[in-house]
């Protein structure tokens, strides 16, 4: 009984003491959640997204921060996994306290997060989820990328621009981005007059194509929708080449670090895809940041994320500069539904969907892999 | 027709890689009676041993080649010395636990050393595809073919002639006997596993040309099924082996051409277990009778 009764009242010292702690660290930083995909194999875009936001708030913290403290920005790996980002949005929120939550990156991840945030009604920016439900009805979710729907419009318009009659499709219909840009593209096809000869499946996680492959190339289209991934598009090009299956790539923001997964870079010559961003933008504040980023890293923003996280940490902190001193969850969302700022990927506002209203950019490869921009294809 | 026949040498070019590791499977549980979980991720580690010998040290084609099988050769002998040997008289659950947790050992080393970024696999051919006979086939698929079953040929020879298989055979069929024959025991173990893991070695090679992906946990999968397919032929027979890898290859290719990409694993895993309700010991499998 007495050991009880010592070990009970060590343990309520310990959680008195470090609850007393807490309080007594005086708020003198302002604390933004990062979420994101940091590990796994999308952590390519987690990552990207992170350097760019952390430049942002490096830059911002030189100038002086807001309203005089610090900007600090905690992060919290997802791993890709719905599960693990809500558990990083509780620790964010509940332990951390933070005023303002960027990410989280992918877009089945987001939607199982944003329903947590919008209980809270914490603003939220995500830089990368691409579907359209994600901000719906969420008046606190907000994104600095435009839409998968919009995207595949865009693409399909450029194929018909250049001439494309017959098409032919391969799509995941196990994960949402992919399932989302197929059905956009293939109803914008329909208004646009072309033709849809041969639809294929893959299931998630394979890598061998093969059999679709051939069924495709059976079908003779003249170009091919892949709305997946870099890691998988890598295969089906270099699987398409095996089998001699010559013909055009069309892809969306999320193929565009084929490069780096593909061995034999001359094969995307032939891939055209819409991206958020690209390094050979012509703005003022797109050269700068490609500088400055070049200088910090060591390399260029080759993930257009860089871009979209970067200008997702512009808006969040333009917004608490103006909820400041407190940082009220409402006055914060208030602010962002009223953006006007020049991001690094173009001029950034909000329509009624809390989707940024932006143009894509359209961009190939040249047979060493290097991005080349083609057109703007504004809505 | 010719669609049909090019679905064809799809599901020979993905079973001859099945079949390719799943001797590697089929030969270790024969002569020791362990399920050597760990046989997928020597797949994984001939990818990046490639990867680091093209990328950082630039070495030729065919000195890479050699290497990699080596290094995998060197990786299985290590690990059956290291791992497997002191538990040879441990019930066998011991063994089967050890070689999980060495196939994690691997793949959280390689996730640890080179990051959970797919790198791209540094080998590729650029040769159009070959015309034989009005098809179009690439020129890995031909290469693949022709390397599994020529490997498996040379198998198959080493196994019924030459002193070494013999061996093989003896210790498989009665470790004691075999024992106090005057055989090697240990040698022949080792030798085994060292067989097993260059062809898992070329495995890998083949594998990387087809899907120049490399990642901590490339080996996962074609391991699972390899094994698979090493129980549809019969686990410890050597054809039994090839037989599998080639059924399930063709099963999941034609299954995603002509009925469903989703449903390709289903019917690859519902043959297997319509075969065993049927043949317990496998397509080749011989019942093993307990004579008293």
């Amino acid at each position: 009984m007495k050991k009880r009764a010592v070990v009970s009242l060590v343990l309520a010292l310990i959680l008195g003491l470090s609850s007393m702690s807490a309080v007594v660290l005086a708020e003198d930083t302002v604390k933004i959640g990062g979420i994101g995909v940091l590990s796994g194999p999308y952590a390519v875009y987690g990552l990207a997204v992170q350097k760019g936001v952390n430049l942002y708030i490096e830059e911002l913290n030189a100038a002086g921060g807001i309203d005089g403290k610090k900007v600090e920005i905690l992060w919290e790996d997802t791993r890709g996994e719905a599960n693990d980002g809500v558990l990083a949005f509780s620790k964010l929120v509940e332990n951390d306290g933070v005023v303002g939550i960027i990410g989280p990156v992918l877009t089945g991840v987001t939607r199982a997060v944003a329903e947590y945030a919008t209980d809270e009604n914490i603003p939220m920016i995500t830089p990368s989820a691409t579907a359209y439900d994600i901000t719906t009805d969420r008046a606190n979710v907000f994104r600095t990328c435009f839409l998968d729907p919009f995207q595949a419009v865009q693409i399909a318009r450029y194929a018909k621009d250049e001439g494309i009659t017959k098409v032919g499709v391969i799509y995941d219909n196990g994960t949402e981005y992919s399932k989302g840009l197929y059905e956009a593209f293939v109803q914008e096809c329909a208004n646009l007059g072309i033709e849809v000869v041969a639809t294929e499946s893959a299931a998630y996680g394979d890598v061998d194509f093969k059999s679709q492959l051939t069924n495709l190339k059976n079908a003779a289209p003249e170009a091919v929708f892949l709305p997946y991934y870099g890691a998988e598009a890598a295969l089906m090009l270099t699987q398409s080449n095996d089998i001699g299956f010559e013909t055009r790539f069309l892809g969306a923001d999320g193929i565009a670090d084929v490069v780096d997964a593909i061995g034999n870079k001359a094969l995307l010559t032939n891939m055209t895809y819409s991206d958020h961003f690209s390094t050979q933008a012509d703005s003022q504040k797109a050269k700068d940041f490609v500088a400055a980023f070049q200088e910090k890293y060591n390399e260029e923003p080759s993930v257009s994320f860089s871009a979209t996280g970067y200008d997702a940490a512009v808006v969040l902190c333009d917004a608490l500069s103006k909820a400041a001193p407190e940082f009220k969850y409402e006055d914060t969302i208030a602010a962002i539904k009223a953006t006007d700022v020049e991001g690094v990927s173009g001029k950034i506002t909000f329509d009624d969907h809390n989707d940024p209203i932006k143009s894509a950019f359209i961009m190939t490869f040249d047979e060493n892999g290097n991005k080349l921009f083609v057109k703007m294809q504004n809505p | 027709m010719t669609l049909f026949l090019n679905q064809l040498i799809n599901g020979l070019h993905v079973g001859s890689i099945y079949a390719l590791i799943a001797l590697g499977y089929t030969m270790v549980y024969g002569i020791v009676r362990l399920i050597n979980f760990a046989h997928g991720d020597i797949l994984m580690v001939g990818a990046y041993t490639a990867v680091i010998l093209t990328t950082m040290l630039g070495l030729p084609f065919p000195v890479v080649v050699i290497l990699v099988i080596l290094m995998c050769v060197l990786f299985g002998v290590v690990i059956e010395r290291v791992a497997y040997k002191p538990l040879r008289s441990s019930p066998r659950i011991s063994s089967l636990i050890t070689a999980i947790g060495v196939s994690m050992l691997l793949q959280n080393l390689a996730l640890l050393i080179f990051s959970p970024t797919p790198k791209p696999y540094p080998i590729s051919f650029n040769i159009k595809p070959l015309t034989i006979g009005g098809l179009q086939i690439g020129f890995t698929t031909v290469l693949t073919i022709a390397v599994s079953a020529l490997l498996m040929v040379l198998l198959q020879i080493l196994v019924a002639k030459s002193r070494a298989g013999k061996s093989m055979r003896a210790v498989s069929e009665d470790y004691d006997a075999a024992q106090l024959m005057g055989i090697n025991v240990n040698t022949t173990i080792t030798f085994t596993f060292a067989i097993g893991c260059a062809l898992a070695g070329i495995g890998s090679i083949l594998y990387g040309l087809a899907y120049p992906t490399v990642s901590p946990t490339l080996g996962s999968l074609p391991g699972l099924k390899a094994f698979i397919a090493a129980v549809l032929g019969g686990i410890g027979i050597i054809p039994g082996a090839m037989l599998g890898g080639l059924i399930m290859g063709l099963a999941e290719s034609l299954t995603k051409a002509y009925i469903s990409s989703q449903l390709s694993d289903a019917v690859v895993y519902g043959i297997l277990i319509v075969v065993l309700l049927f043949k317990p010991s496998g397509l080749l499998g011989r019942r093993m009778r307990e004579k008293v």
